[in-house]
């Protein structure tokens, strides 16, 4: 029998605070910026022909905390953040709902996310793709969604940075989007 | 009383149950309390999908209440000779639910971000679910099997109570995990179907991942917690370390990223499957040992042992009684019968339990 019951009631929340809260503890002492090196490509997504690659140019501080080659990466130079991720499409049918699903996406982490009416993009990797200015609390920047050929998945490009220098996010939108490879197009 | 029980307690003075009653109140007001939070935790978390995505939520709830219902029958049910107590069965899905569910998703996310940043984020891809999940996960779940042990001592006798607790603890997790699973899905799918991305995740998460999950690698570790609980810590520390690495071990293997997941599907039920198996029959063949020495010693009449270790059995025995004051002279003798054949039973070392 575990007679001493309020020892072991102590180990056990002991333990659970611990786990709890030592990780993040521990964590947060470590830095997560990782500078990328010069021309460094980035791929997202799975690998092979289900993945895309692209190159975000000098100067960008990767936060690997919270960075997923498989699904997203996050990026930060300055006063503009980027985040590119990369969806699965369920049925190629959807890549038209891809603005609208985005737009909910951004909502999930800020309501007062909102994206503006879309355009199409110039110069997209298949000419499918739409852009598009995005605003979330007091920041301001321009998002992309670019499904690849076969629309079964996309990748998708959501630059910010404070109101007086959404130009620079914008121009990392753009910049980002015409560094991305679809490697299965290339074939 | 057998030598597998620890010593009868001396005589202790008359403040002593006063102070065993107001730990194990103790241990409950902080389960409690751990299970609020917990819940807060999730609700907070998990907020904004229920705003977003309302009906996509509520289906990735509504799609996992039948893996609730028939896995809590049918693991109550996997006890042999009588289920455990509704109550605390319904408190061990509540903590695997909720305070372990939310303990872990804080403990993941820093160890998570911890192996990025130390090991690059290519590392943590491939490797922080295999190497987190298994460390956070199974402690903040069998955390709970060791404050029920704590706080109804009855409950949780030998490794088959453990295992039964710890299972429907590990029930509660993988439900809970499931629906944040589904939830997650949206996004990763683009929000392009909402519904379409809750119904394919729980889809593969009940029917493929489902047969040995968090139910399974719990099982096994509560089954040291019930170890622990037989044969006190100096006996018990070793066989329950060997469950609860065991535990880690199926966790390990089935977040790695090989092999395919149908084989570590198949790998971890077998494990589970077999540790059952034996704790069955060691348990069932002590119980009809206690149970022959009691009709040898003329406590038990040899006309009523027969029905005594089945459900089934007990369940007939009672209707052929005469409704009313002769059922309920049996159904008292037949409980009373149990608990005495139950508490003996609970841990020797026979069979290969």
């Amino acid at each position: 029998m575990l007679a001493r019951r309020v020892g072991w009631l102590i180990a056990v929340v002991g333990v659970m605070a611990v786990l709890t809260a030592g990780w993040p503890l521990v964590s947060r002492a470590v830095s997560a910026n990782q500078p990328s090196a010069a021309g460094q490509v980035l791929t997202i997504g799975p690998g092979g022909s289900d993945s895309a690659q692209f190159d975000p140019g000098p100067g960008w501080v990767i936060n690997s905390a919270i960075s997923d080659p498989l699904q997203a990466w996050r990026l930060a130079r300055g006063p503009v953040n980027v985040t590119v991720l990369y969806v699965t499409l369920l049925n190629p049918s959807q890549a038209g709902r891809l603005w609208s699903g985005l737009g909910n996406i951004l909502r999930l982490g800020d309501p007062s996310a909102r994206l503006g009416r879309p355009v199409a993009l110039a110069g997209a990797p298949a000419g499918a793709g739409q852009t598009g200015p995005v605003t979330e609390n007091g920041h301001a920047g321009q998002v992309a969604v670019l499904p690849d050929a076969a629309a079964d998945f996309a990748v998708e490009v959501v630059s910010a940075a404070p109101a007086g220098d959404s130009a620079a996010a914008r121009a990392t939108t753009a910049l980002v989007v015409r560094s991305l490879r679809f490697p299965a197009r290339a074939a | 009383m057998t030598a597998a029980f620890p010593p009868a307690p001396a005589p202790v003075p008359a403040a002593a149950p006063t102070r065993t009653g107001r730990d194990i109140r103790a241990v409950q007001v902080t389960a409690v309390i751990l299970c609020l939070l917990g819940t807060a935790l999730l609700a907070l978390e998990f907020y904004p999908y229920l705003v977003v995505f309302p009906r996509a939520t509520a289906l990735a709830v509504a799609l996992q209440l039948p893996l609730l219902l028939v896995g809590f029958w049918l693991l109550r049910r996997a006890r042999p000779i009588r289920s455990p107590s509704r109550a605390w069965s319904a408190a061990a899905v509540t903590w695997g639910a909720t305070a372990a569910t939310a303990c872990a998703l804080l403990a993941n996310q820093g160890l998570t971000s911890l192996l990025g940043k130390t090991a690059g984020v290519v590392f943590a891809s491939t490797w922080s679910a295999a190497l987190s999940a298994p460390l956070n996960e199974e402690l903040l779940k069998v955390a709970g099997v060791v404050l029920i042990a704590l706080a109804a001592p009855r409950a949780i006798r030998g490794p088959v109570d453990g295992m039964v607790y710890g299972a429907l603890t590990g029930l509660g997790f993988q439900v809970v995990e499931n629906v944040t699973y589904s939830l997650n899905n949206i996004p990763l799918s683009g929000a392009t179907d909402p519904a379409a991305a809750v119904t394919i995740s729980a889809i593969i998460r009940v029917a493929l991942t489902g047969l040995a999950s968090h139910w399974a690698m719990s099982a096994v570790a509560g089954t040291g917690v019930g170890y622990l609980a037989a044969r006190g810590p100096r006996r018990g520390a070793v066989p329950a370390a060997v469950c609860l690495a065991g535990a880690m071990a199926m966790h390990f293997v089935f977040d790695a990223p090989r092999p395919p997941i149908t084989l570590k599907v198949l790998v971890d039920f077998a494990v589970v499957l077999v540790v059952y198996l034996c704790l069955r029959h060691g348990y069932r063949a002590r119980a009809q040992a206690v149970l022959a020495a009691r009709v040898a010693a003329g406590s038990v009449p040899a006309i009523e042992a027969p029905d005594l270790l089945t459900r089934g059995r007990r369940r007939r025995r009672l209707r052929r009684a005469r409704a009313g004051a002769e059922r309920a002279d049996v159904n008292a003798r037949q409980q009373a019968d149990i608990e005495d054949i139950e508490r003996e039973a609970a841990d020797q070392p026979r069979g290969c339990a």
